[in-house]
């Protein structure tokens, strides 16, 4: 039986909704993610609805930590090299 | 500005996982991974992220420090050459289906190293600096040369440390064999699929020489201890043992480590084995079954503990960064610097399964040979690759921190090193092991907690292997 969830994409986070979404599929290849207008679809067949919540936040969250910790991180490898 | 070096990823108990860039986790609530990905941390979420070094305020430079001595902890840095596996012959007195190496008939001519490759080989032993040295006697059958061993031994008494470890299909077992084996610094490995049957089937493909295997086996273990004798299975993932059989046929004669592995996508394997390139979910679930039962085994009868190897190597990765030497899990993964291999006719590689490609003519993998050295052009080539650092899936990956990169295994499996990480068969194993160990680690069954500290090395059983944020 399919299972989906869906959620609100504003559009401040669209950006990293839109990689977010790629990255999934690529991490649960059993998922399926659609954007639509303002929305985005995750479905799959053998998840629960609670855990595609967890699977969206998550990817969205990295996504937003990568973005805003690039030039941290960068720094830190500076760091390490020296 | 904080800066949060974060990654997350569902766990199965409804919570998400958080690791950062050094490796240190928790697990938060979906109301937790709600604040963080709305940027709405709470006070408290803060200040317990900075005490645990998951959040570094703008100029605190202790600990941005910290993080980059957390992540260089955890970066693999390639000593001097100490590690060589060493194949003196490629001649062989089994044909097991899966070979790895394509190896050579008994009575082929050409196949074993000549004068001049074992003086070549000693001359490069001369010339290491360290002070310890390992080497691993590999086939083809090692001990159809035990002069060539004994030679390489002798050449290697001037280092403090030694340990020579001979895999051996333990066939023939004779006094001069035993003599050798006799040495304190020599450990013995073998192959051994399972009970008499599954192991006959895979390997010798008569009674009786399965039985000639079982008593040479039983005869060694009984002469030095379990201690010195290390074995492992080759499971066909079409057809796997039943668990508690093969669990039972290394328990019973005193093994208590089972490196559970797939037959691997090498040498004859390639032809006669071709599902082996991908493992699937009935893979899987064996595995994490077989776990989960040497688990079991371990709560009834705590006389004795019991391992799958790879998923010990797996959890020490997590939580003793640095101390786990396996060269198909670190990062870089730098090749052809601290350890080589020098095959049957000099030619060096800079792993087995560099070998094997080369063996079976996918790729020429070689990097050099030990009477001109392998310092060279290819070696830096491939070692510019070796990382898993910048590789975008990675970056996104929780589990980076404590992940490899085998450039060899995706050239193997894919005749190129740039497939997406993610559709590679390294990354899905990986990704599979890594949850299912984070699912151990935030069971509450005393029987898991007892097994995870067992395989940790560590005394007792701690209240909590990680810890949890509301």
């Amino acid at each position: 039986m399919k299972v989906s969830a869906s959620f609100k994409l504003t559009a401040a986070d669209r950006p990293a909704g839109l990689r977010a979404g790629e990255w999934i599929e690529g991490f649960y290849p059993d998922v399926i993610v659609t954007f639509g207008g303002s929305r985005v679809q995750l479905e799959c067949e053998r998840r629960s609805v609670a855990t595609l919540e967890l699977i969206w936040h998550s990817y969205l969250a990295n996504e937003k930590l990568l973005e805003r910790g690039a030039a941290d991180r960068s720094s830190v490898l500076q760091t390490l090299l020296q | 500005m904080t800066f949060l070096p974060l990654r997350a990823r569902p766990i199965d108990d409804g919570h998400a996982l958080f690791v950062n860039d050094a490796g240190r986790f928790f697990s938060g609530s979906s109301a937790f991974l709600g604040r963080l990905e709305q940027e709405s941390l709470t006070v408290e979420d803060m200040t317990w992220l900075a005490s645990e070094g998951h959040a570094i305020v703008e100029g605190d430079q202790l600990g941005a420090n910290a993080l980059a001595h957390g992540i260089a902890e955890r970066l693999t840095v390639a000593g001097a050459l100490d590690y060589l596996i060493l194949v003196p012959t490629l001649r062989c007195n089994l044909s097991c289906s899966y070979c790895q190496v394509s190896r050579a008939g008994l009575g082929q001519s050409g196949f074993d190293w000549t004068d001049a490759t074992l003086a070549a080989v000693g001359r490069q032993l001369d010339e290491l600096t360290t002070d310890r040295i390992k080497i691993e006697f590999q086939g083809g059958e090692p001990t159809l040369r035990p002069d060539l061993i004994k030679a390489v031994i002798e050449r290697c008494e001037r280092f403090s440390e030694r340990q020579f470890v001979v895999c051996t299909n333990l066939q023939e077992l004779d006094d001069e064999l035993l003599e050798l084996f006799d040495r304190a610094d020599l450990f013995i490995s073998t192959s051994l699929d399972g009970d008499r049957v599954t192991h006959g089937a895979n390997r010798t493909g008569n009674d009786a020489d399965t039985a000639r295997f079982m008593t040479n086996l039983e005869t060694v273990i009984r002469r030095y201890g379990p201690g010195k004798v290390s074995a492992l299975p080759t499971v066909n993932p079409a057809s796997p043992p039943p668990i508690d059989a093969l669990i039972e046929s290394y328990a019973s004669l005193g093994l208590e480590s089972i490196f559970l592995r797939p037959i691997n996508f090498q040498g004859f394997a390639r032809k006669r084995h071709q599902d082996s390139r991908e493992q699937d979910a009935t893979w899987r679930g064996y595995y994490e079954r077989f776990v989960r039962r040497v688990i079991e085994r371990n709560w009834e009868d705590r006389s004795r503990v019991l391992e799958e190897t790879y998923f010990s190597i797996c959890l020490r990765r997590i939580f003793q960064p640095g101390r786990e030497r396996h060269v198909d899990l670190r990062n870089p993964n730098p090749m052809g610097i601290d350890y080589i291999v020098v095959d049957h006719d000099g030619i060096v590689y800079p792993t087995d399964e560099a070998r094997m490609l080369s063996r079976t003519r996918v790729i020429d993998l070689s990097i050099g040979d030990v009477f001109t050295g392998w310092a060279g052009h290819k070696r830096d080539r491939l070692n510019l690759h070796a990382t898993n650092q910048f590789d975008p899936a990675c970056r996104r990956c929780v589990y980076q921190p404590y992940c490899g990169r085998d450039l060899v295994d995706d050239l193997a499996r894919y005749a190129r090193i740039d497939m997406p990480r993610l559709e590679t068969e390294f990354c899905r194993r990986h990704l599979h092991i890594f949850d299912f160990i984070f699912e151990l680690i935030y069971s509450s069954d005393p029987a898991v907690n007892y097994s995870l500290s067992r395989w940790l090395r560590i005394p007792g059983v701690p209240h909590a292997f990680g810890a949890r944020i509301p």
